[in-house]
């Protein structure tokens, strides 16, 4: 469990990074991807909570989580395109 | 296939088989290979990178062949499609260690070779560029 | 220490080290490209290895069948999600580090101006 817990510090550390990029990113581009960055590092904190806390359930949000980040990539990604576009 | 008129068809499934399978056992070995070395170049301090953007032209002509050679492009850290061209011969990647451009386009056609030995269907006639000449859009 | 926890606990380690790598990378590499390049592909790798970790972890069925579908659909969407960075950065004309080699793109890419050289 000790490992589990140190794991979690380490994700809470790169949703920091994925944050500062968010915030400094020069192009928008740099934005769209440290959204990306952060719904990975969720996703692993989520799955190694339900390990965690023994909660299983927690899991069915993990495929839920990996869909919406997966749609939010591309449409975040579609919006920078076509903004700079136009 | 239509394998009614041909008596060799259980041989052209195993050829088949056999080359999916060493392609993806080829891949898989890129693929680990390419997620050490970037892996690697972000951990070391100091810059050993070598970014292009490259044009590699496409010989993939349907467009489950083009879109499975993006996918297989960008999955495989180190390397990442940002462009088809309009008429879809064409395709600029961008290559983290590309120091030589040609070594690079090298590369990347060695892996369309094998992905297209793979997943063209084996025999006479069909093998390099056979019946794809109607589905390419003229511009 | 069951074997069950060891080959977990590896899973969840590798896993975590590459969404470390990931990070340190989003933070040091000079470009958008390169960003997109490695660090998209490297923390989704980071997350399928946790969760081939969490799935020897955890006891139930359910649970095994609900992650090797989110396994399966990352390893799909990862490449598609990289390119569609990729193309949005090249279509808005990010500018490139210095130092990176560019090939002459003609025409025909959906956009007009001249190839994205360092600024």
């Amino acid at each position: 469990m000790i490992l589990i817990d140190a794991a979690l510090v380490v994700l809470a550390l790169a949703l920091v990074v994925a944050t500062v990029r968010l915030v400094v990113g020069p192009t928008d581009a740099d934005r769209a991807l440290s959204v990306d960055f952060g719904f990975a590092v969720v996703i692993a904190a989520v799955a190694l909570l339900a390990v965690r806390l023994d909660a299983p359930a927690l899991l069915d949000l993990v495929l839920v989580a990996t869909l919406v980040g997966f749609l939010s990539t591309v449409a975040f990604a579609r919006l920078v395109a076509a903004r700079s576009s136009s | 296939m239509n394998g009614s008129d041909s008596p060799s068809v259980p041989h052209r499934a195993v050829v088949r088989g056999r080359r999916i399978a060493s392609f993806a056992a080829a891949y898989l070995v890129r693929f680990l290979r390419a997620n050490y070395r970037v892996a690697r170049e972000i951990v070391t301090p100091g810059d050993g990178l070598a970014p292009a953007i490259v044009e590699v032209p496409l010989r993939s002509r349907t467009p489950f062949e083009i879109a499975s050679y993006m996918s297989l492009v960008s999955l495989a850290p180190g390397s990442v499609a940002l462009a088809l061209s309009e008429d879809r011969s064409r395709l600029a990647v961008h290559g983290m260690h590309a120091g030589d451009p040609e070594h690079f386009r090298a590369d990347l056609r060695e892996l369309e070779d094998q992905m297209l030995a793979a997943w063209r269907p084996v025999g006479p006639g069909r093998d390099a560029t056979g019946d794809d000449s109607t589905r390419r859009r003229t511009t | 220490m069951t074997a069950q926890t060891v080959v977990g606990d590896a899973f969840v380690l590798v896993g975590v080290f590459l969404i470390g790598v990931a990070a340190i990378g989003l933070l040091r590499l000079p470009d958008v490209y390169n960003r997109a390049n490695a660090v998209a592909k490297a923390a989704s790798l980071g997350l399928v290895s946790v969760l081939l970790g969490v799935v020897v972890l955890t006891p139930g069925v359910t649970a095994v069948v609900v992650l090797l579908v989110a396994i399966a659909l990352q390893l799909f969407t990862v490449p598609i999600a990289g390119y569609k960075i990729g193309e949005a950065a090249f279509l808005s004309g990010a500018p490139v580090a210095p130092g990176t080699h560019c090939d002459d793109l003609g025409a025909g890419y959906g956009r007009d101006g001249a190839p994205p050289t360092g600024r």
